[in-house]
């Protein structure tokens, strides 16, 4: 289990996190988002104790994370940390050497990884050779050859085309089922949505948003309801609690403020012809997101 | 110490498995060939002295053998095969050799003595390069004389008080060009292998994932034993080339090279005469290399971990390349120009003391205990930079600060020395 407990870490009079905490378990794939210098790298690197939190701690399987568990950490950094005039090879067995393990294995579980990522033929070729998108799978198998227990991705899908995601992702969770904590930050949120359970928004380093996803859509309260039909939009943005009414080729979606707004909606809406879809939905974690994000940014 | 030797063998591998690696020390091979055969290359295109030396000689004779000077003017002047001409005058009463000394003009006195059958010949001589030409030919001469009473004249050559074998500070500053140059280029690689190496791993962000696996002090150190090591094995491969220089100048004096005169066929075989106890000069000049390469190579890891991008380090590695080759300098031409109070001085100077230390102690400018000293002195510098590098080096390595050169460092140390909160990882 890894623990972030009231973790505090100030760079100067700079304060980059303020007082964070959350729990991560085995199983557990947990997102950490935020605007650009919300302190999410700041967190990263507390994790990984290459920073020791000005207060507050960091505990992993009840104690501190040292050099003596770090070989049981995989740590991917947001930008790309590769040795370029290697080889793959050459690389995955200098890192892989670094975490402890024997040239074979990590030979091994290279040609496995290449496989599985469609790159069996880079193995011997340089990394400033290889596109951004591989020399970004090339860092990732050098976090993962390890077969981690605790999995530490900062921006692992930055400069990844979907299907490459689609991969990343997949991967992601196998080591979900096998049991490894994964704590990632990510900018696309749909991607964060689709398979994280737990998330924290960040936000000039502290936590504006945090718990399960569920749990954050409801304490939002804020609902979107997709009508398809002949509605008068000029009603609806007149109904108390509907703040925006967005038009599009699929319909109409109209905001509200809360649960109890969408039966005043439905109790108009049933009076209308042709209706062919109503459906109430949570808002998105981009919508809260931008929501919460703005929020502070207003109040500043 | 599993991810220290394997660190160790990984910076080693990358710096010796290289082609570059290779090219280098045939360069280098080739390049201590030449010099150590350098009077044998100059013998093979000539000799530059083309000047015509008078060399003035009185003779003041005491014996029967009167006409010993005039024969030994012709003589001596007969073939006319060398370049010197011989002005002989006879001398009357009593030679005063003080006087002798401070006459600009004369060259050499024969003081002839003793009887026909044995005679005594005293020769001082400013220019004793012609000594040995002189006495041979007297010996031939003073046969005339004794006729059926053979007798070998007894010869004593004296020397000015002041006098300085030229030949002897030829040889010394070979020896300079000799030690100071591997010292130089030893030390130049190494500091630059140190630095590219850590630069490298930096530039690319590369090191944040091996911090995470390593500690910063353990890969502060692996770089620096990786250097040393290799440092070692390029200096024992120097040594090799050293034999086979010498090996290469005794091949060339068997097959008769013309040498110009006052050179040996190779200078290590002359040098070995010049200094008998080149063994010890040898070791010193080794603890010298590894001490002062070590003190290099700290202050490189220093400036590669505060340094941003390969162009940051080229730069501010400059001023630690202008030490060397200040350092370069004064082994070399101190000696040159008798500074050899400038160069003892200089010795003691830490940043100086690789290059000119194991010079000055080779060439007689400083004894046995002050090289010591100045060892001991380099090795205090030397523990105290790592006491002071060490804790900067684990806070400016995972930096990208871009600040001023001199803002920066003030804020590493003052992270360092502060109560540090950064890449301060247990290492359990």
């Amino acid at each position: 289990m890894l623990e972030v407990k009231n973790a505090k870490m100030m760079y100067g009079d700079l304060v980059a996190v303020d007082h964070l905490t959350f729990t991560i378990k085995p199983g557990d794939i947990f997102g950490l988002l935020g605007t650009n210098g919300a302190g999410k790298t700041t967190t990263f690197r507390m994790i990984m104790g290459l920073l020791e939190p000005t207060e507050g701690e960091v505990i992993y399987n009840g104690g501190k994370v040292g050099y003596h568990n770090v070989n049981e950490i995989g740590y991917m950094i947001e930008e790309r940390s590769l040795l370029t005039k290697i080889t793959v090879k050459e690389l995955m067995l200098y890192f892989g050497q670094l975490k402890d393990m024997d040239p074979k294995l990590i030979l091994e579980r290279l040609d496995y990884w290449l496989e599985r990522f469609s790159i069996v033929d880079y193995k011997n070729k340089k990394i400033k050779e290889l596109s951004k998108g591989n020399q970004q799978k090339i860092q990732f198998i050098s976090a993962i050859i390890n077969n981690p227990k605790l999995l530490v991705l900062d921006e692992p899908f930055s400069g990844l085309d979907p299907i490459n995601t689609e991969l990343f992702v997949e991967v992601i969770r196998d080591f979900q089922k096998k049991g490894s904590m994964v704590v990632f930050s990510s900018h696309q949120l749909d991607h964060v949505e689709s398979f994280c359970e737990e998330i924290c928004v960040l936000e000039k380093g502290k936590a504006i948003i945090s718990g399960s996803i569920d749990q954050v859509k409801k304490d939002f309260k804020k609902q979107n309801i997709h009508i398809v039909g002949d509605v008068d939009v000029e009603v609806l943005r007149g109904i108390k609690g509907v703040y925006k009414v967005i038009e599009n080729s699929n319909g109409l979606i109209v905001k509200i403020e809360n649960e109890d707004v969408s039966k005043d909606v439905f109790n108009y809406v049933k009076t209308c012809d042709h209706i062919t879809k109503y459906d109430v939905e949570q808002a998105s974690l981009s919508e809260i997101f931008i929501a919460k994000v703005g929020q502070i940014h207003e109040e500043v | 110490m599993k991810k220290f030797k394997f660190l160790v063998t990984y910076g080693l591998k990358k710096r010796v498995a290289r082609k570059s690696f290779l090219i280098a020390n045939i360069v280098i091979m080739l390049l201590f060939v030449a010099i150590v055969n350098l009077p044998t290359i100059i013998g093979w295109f000539g000799s530059d002295e083309d000047e015509m030396t008078n060399v003035y000689v009185d003779v003041y004779n005491e014996t029967t053998m009167t006409a010993i000077g005039a024969d030994l003017e012709t003589i001596l002047n007969e073939p006319f095969e060398g370049y010197e001409y011989y002005v002989f005058s006879e001398q009357n009463g009593t030679f005063d050799a003080d006087a002798f000394w401070e006459d600009a003009e004369k060259n050499v006195v024969l003081v002839i003595s003793g009887t026909v059958s044995s005679p005594s010949i005293d020769i001082y001589s400013k220019m004793p390069e012609y000594n040995q030409m002189m006495m041979s030919q007297l010996e031939l001469l003073i046969i005339n004389y004794q006729i059926d009473d053979y007798q070998s004249p007894t010869f004593n050559a004296i020397m000015a008080p002041d006098y300085e074998d030229p030949e002897e500070e030829a040889a010394l500053s070979s020896l300079m060009s000799l030690l100071v140059l591997p010292l130089f280029i030893l030390i130049t690689m190494a500091t630059q292998f140190v630095g590219v190496d850590i630069i490298e791993e930096k530039s690319t962000k590369a090191i944040e994932t091996i911090i995470a696996s390593v500690p910063a002090k353990l890969h502060f150190l692996s770089k620096i034993a990786a250097s040393i090591s290799f440092v070692l094995i390029q200096g024992l491969l120097i040594l090799v080339y050293g034999g086979i220089a010498a090996l290469v100048g005794n091949l060339s004096a068997q097959s008769g090279s013309v040498m110009p005169s006052g050179f040996d066929s190779h200078l290590l075989l002359y040098l070995s005469d010049l200094l008998p106890n080149w063994p010890v000069i040898l070791m010193i000049s080794l603890l010298f290399v590894v001490v002062g390469t070590l003190f290099y190579l700290v202050i490189a890891a220093l400036f590669a971990s505060m340094a941003v991008t390969q162009e940051d380090y080229q730069q501010f590695q400059s001023p630690l390349m202008l030490m060397l080759l200040g350092g370069f300098y004064i082994g070399i031409f101190a000696p040159l120009v008798d500074g050899y109070g400038f160069m003892k001085i200089m010795a003691f100077v830490p940043i100086f003391t690789p290059m000119v230390a194991p010079i000055a102690y080779a060439s007689g400018i400083m004894t046995l205990l002050e090289a010591i000293i100045a060892l001991v002195v380099m090795i205090g510098v030397l523990i105290g930079s790592l006491y002071v590098v060490s804790p900067v080096y684990k806070v400016a390595i995972l930096s990208y600060d871009q600040t001023k050169f001199f803002k920066r460092v003030k804020s590493y140390f003052k992270k360092a020395f502060t109560k540090t909160k950064v890449t301060d990882k247990k290492d359990v």
